[in-house]
């Protein structure tokens, strides 16, 4: 053999690396949101996510409760004003108490994907009618992953592939939840 | 002429927590030119006066004057280029540095005075030469004789033209006839140099040299045996 | 100070040659392990580093930052995404969105199975990645099974210099392809890779996704990073994440940290024990010198003289061994192909790593003399001269 090789097998550790993973730079947001967008009193009767986005189309107006989340990293666009949010009936990782094998709490590798996508939402904040506003929400009233939120809003684009993009036009920002009980913080 | 004075020298040193004191009170004068032998039994303090005289050792207490200078009260840099200045030593196993030739070896001594390359070439010549040696430059110590290591012993101690040549046992390990040419030799560098040679032995025939003979005993001078 | 002459030092050298040949073999032992470790390091950084780029913007599978490998993507999203995102880069009709897969896949390479990286790309790869060139050969033609293959890939693959894998062939999945290229990518991750047309290599491991696509946003255009950020948040259908290929390639050295701590940690290691032996050899060496430096002090050199020619003497040992270390590194070391699980880089022994060796030498011939000289030096005068040779 001509050449020396080190043979270094790390793909197990490759498959174990999710703590390393590279977090997103997270704005500083000296921007913020024009207040009509939040609101402190929750509508009542709302569905969730899951529900109203079965029915819905585009350029429909919407109401629904949701999390903020849905991937284990970068569920805020680091420059852009637009979240994911997820069906508060999908399980997070803190929610399982299965911290023991997931990146982050508000991983949802536990849930099937297909079920998953279905279950999750973009949420923009619109400074017109094409622009999104050009920073971080995350902070923002309260907005953090986890989180509930009643947002209402216009359906800008759905598809049967999962696909659902709301444009806020009010948000409701409640609590987090705890393990033992799903529904804390949603002011239900 | 007085060339060594000793007032009242003393030295201890312990050995654990015991005190040895192998001079005690120790009076004694040598004079410029003389060449002394200093007998005793082990542990007179022989080799401790030797090694004071050489500024190797430091005294306890008293005073030691040697050519009008106070060495008890040199710092130990101080003694080293002293020494370098003034003593010419010569050990009974030669002490030859083994990676050096003997032209080398009688060099090192005269490394440490400001002497130019041609100089130092015509003295070391000259000293080798003198302890008949000459044509033995470039061997090393181990190419050498016994006999031949220490005439280039006594060649590195007379390079630098030392004030005093101390000898210990210089024969101590040479056969009788070697012994005595060396003996001849030292006393030649007496005679014809007016070296002052202090020599420390255990043997009485090689006292005969000597124009003075001193005796020690635990740590005192306990006679002086001058010869015409 | 009046020194001793340095044919002291150099000479005192021969006086035991089984014990300078294993002074010599410990300094270039720890100076060796001490350019490996370094080596490997800059190797690694230096691929990794020169890998990605910021205007190339990754969309892998949302739950695979870490791993392009274990990254899908769904075949239809590359079409999506060349639809729907502006301001990419675009060059004689074709667009810079390249649809990836990249797949390890065992290699028979002289009886022994070696996973080697495979890309499966279409022409707008080389738009996109655009360091690449091709060093010998020519492109792979889709449907024929060719591939490109990396300068340092040959290397794993068992070619004495690139240009002898032109016209060989290589059994993926048990599908023969012949190697009609040979690529360079300005010592990037790419060098360490195969490169096949990406329909070949779904039909050979039969696989329905991609891994990633990787967009060249043009700025001038109006590209931005933020919009494949949002385009890969408002997408969930598709199921991405956006990370430049910069960003990417830098969490993977970050990743790859702890594993070359651990080369440092072992070179180290095994380092401390070539200086403990050296250290020994050395302690012995003055050790058996007392007398010698008892006479030295007698006839008048002063201690500080005595060290100076001891540690230049353990310097001219050690630096003998960093200057035998350094050879060996720069014949035999420079350049040995490292093959890891994201590709292949080589060991770099550069200027500042021969400078680090020999400094390495020439600190271990100090430190290395310290305790001798210590030990040497610490008796009286008289005891020193009474002690045995």
């Amino acid at each position: 053999m001509k050449h020396l090789t080190l043979l270094i097998t790390l793909s197990l550790l490759v498959s174990c690396r999710g703590n390393e993973e590279q977090s997103q730079q997270k704005t500083t947001n000296k921007e913020t949101l024009p207040s009509h967008f939040f609101t402190t009193e929750r509508p009542v009767d709302v569905k969730d996510l899951v529900d109203v986005k079965m029915n819905a189309k585009a350029g429909d107006e919407v109401t629904f409760l949701a999390r903020i989340g849905g991937r284990k990293h970068g569920s805020f666009v680091p420059t852009l004003a637009m979240m994911i949010v997820a069906d508060p009936n999908l399980l997070s990782c803190e929610l399982m108490a299965c911290d023991d094998h997931c990146d982050t709490p508000e991983d949802y590798c536990c849930e099937d994907p297909k079920v998953l996508t279905q279950g999750l939402g973009t949420i923009r904040f619109m400074k017109n009618q094409t622009d999104t506003y050009p920073f971080s929400v995350e902070g923002l009233g309260g907005m953090e992953v986890l989180k509930y939120v009643v947002v209402a809003g216009k359906v800008h684009d759905i598809n049967a592939n999962g696909l659902f993009i709301v444009d806020a036009k009010k948000i409701w920002v409640g609590g987090a939840p705890a393990y033992g009980d799903n529904r804390a913080g949603s002011g239900e | 002429m007085t060339l060594i004075k000793c007032k009242q020298i003393t030295k201890h040193y312990y050995r654990g927590s015991e005190q040895i004191t192998p001079l005690k009170g120790l009076d004694l004068e040598i004079q410029r030119g003389s060449f002394v032998a200093l007998m005793g039994p082990s542990g007179s303090g022989k080799t401790t006066l030797l090694n004071l005289l050489a500024g190797i050792d430091t005294v306890s207490e008293g005073e030691l004057i040697i050519d009008n200078e106070q060495i008890h009260n040199f710092s130990k840099n101080k003694l080293a280029s002293w020494r370098a200045d003034h003593i010419g030593y010569i050990f009974q196993l030669y002490n030859l540095v083994p990676v050096l030739t003997a032209y080398e070896n009688v060099e090192i001594p005269l490394l440490l005075h400001s002497i130019n390359r041609n100089e130092r070439h015509e003295r070391v010549s000259d000293a080798l030469e003198n302890v008949g040696i000459a044509d033995r430059y470039n061997h090393y110590p181990r190419q050498l004789s016994g006999g031949q290591e220490q005439r280039v012993a006594i060649a590195r101690a007379i390079v630098s033209n030392p004030t005093i040549l101390l000898a210990d046992e210089p024969t101590g390990d040479l056969d009788r006839e070697t012994g005595t040419a060396i003996m001849d030799l030292l006393k030649s560098l007496q005679e014809k140099q007016g070296q002052t040679i202090v020599m420390v032995t255990h043997d009485p025939q090689t006292t005969k040299w000597a124009d003075t003979v001193l005796h020690l005993e635990k740590g005192q001078l306990i006679e002086q045996e001058v010869r015409s | 100070m009046k020194l001793l002459p340095i044919e002291y030092a150099t000479r005192n050298l021969g006086r035991s040659p089984s014990r300078l040949i294993l002074t010599v073999f410990g300094s270039s032992l720890v100076v060796l392990l001490i350019m490996i470790a370094a080596g490997f390091m800059v190797g690694m950084d230096a691929t990794l580093n020169v890998s990605g780029s910021d205007k190339n913007i990754m969309l892998l599978g949302a739950g695979s930052l870490e791993s392009v490998e274990r990254s899908e993507v769904k075949m239809e999203s590359s079409g999506i995404v060349s639809s729907s995102i502006k301001g990419y880069k675009t060059k004689a009709g074709v667009e810079g969105v390249s649809p990836e897969v990249h797949i390890q896949i065992p290699i028979d390479i002289q009886g022994e199975d070696r996973l080697v990286l495979i890309r499966g790309v279409e022409p707008e790869a080389f738009l996109v990645h655009e360091r690449v060139e091709i060093e010998y050969g020519s492109l792979p033609r889709a449907g024929h099974n060719e591939l490109l293959v990396g300068s340092l890939a040959t290397r794993t693959l068992g070619y004495g210099k690139p240009k002898d894998a032109l016209g060989k062939t290589i059994l993926l999945d048990d599908d023969s392809y012949a190697i009609t290229g040979v690529m360079v990518a300005c010592g990037g991750i790419i060098e360490g890779e195969i490169w096949a047309p990406l329909s070949d290599l779904l039909v050979t491991t039969q696989r329905d996704t991609l891994s990633c696509i990787v967009v060249a946003i043009d700025e001038e255009s109006g590209g931005t990073r933020s919009q494949l950020d949002g385009f890969a948040a408002s997408r969930v259908d598709l199921e991405l994440a956006a990370i430049s290929e910069r960003e990417y390639y830098a969490a993977l050295a970050e990743f790859y940290k702890p594993i070359q701590l651990m080369v440092v940690m072992t070179c180290l290691m095994i380092a401390i024990g070539g200086l403990l032996g050296g250290f020994n050899s050395t302690y012995a060496a003055f050790a058996s010198r007392v007398r010698e430096v008892g006479t030295l002090q007698t006839l008048g050199y002063t201690r500080s003289a005595i060290t100076f020619s001891l540690i230049q003497e353990s310097i001219l040992t050690a630096s003998t061994g960093a200057i035998i270390a350094s050879t060996i590194a720069l014949v035999a070391i420079d350049g040995y192909t490292i093959r890891f699980s994201m590709g292949t880089f080589t060991l770099l022994i550069t200027t500042e790593i021969v400078t680090l060796g020999i400094a390495s030498g020439l600190a271990l011939g100090v430190i290395g003399a310290i305790a001798p000289v210590i030990r040497c030096l610490r008796l009286p005068i008289p005891q020193s001269l009474r002690a045995s040779e």
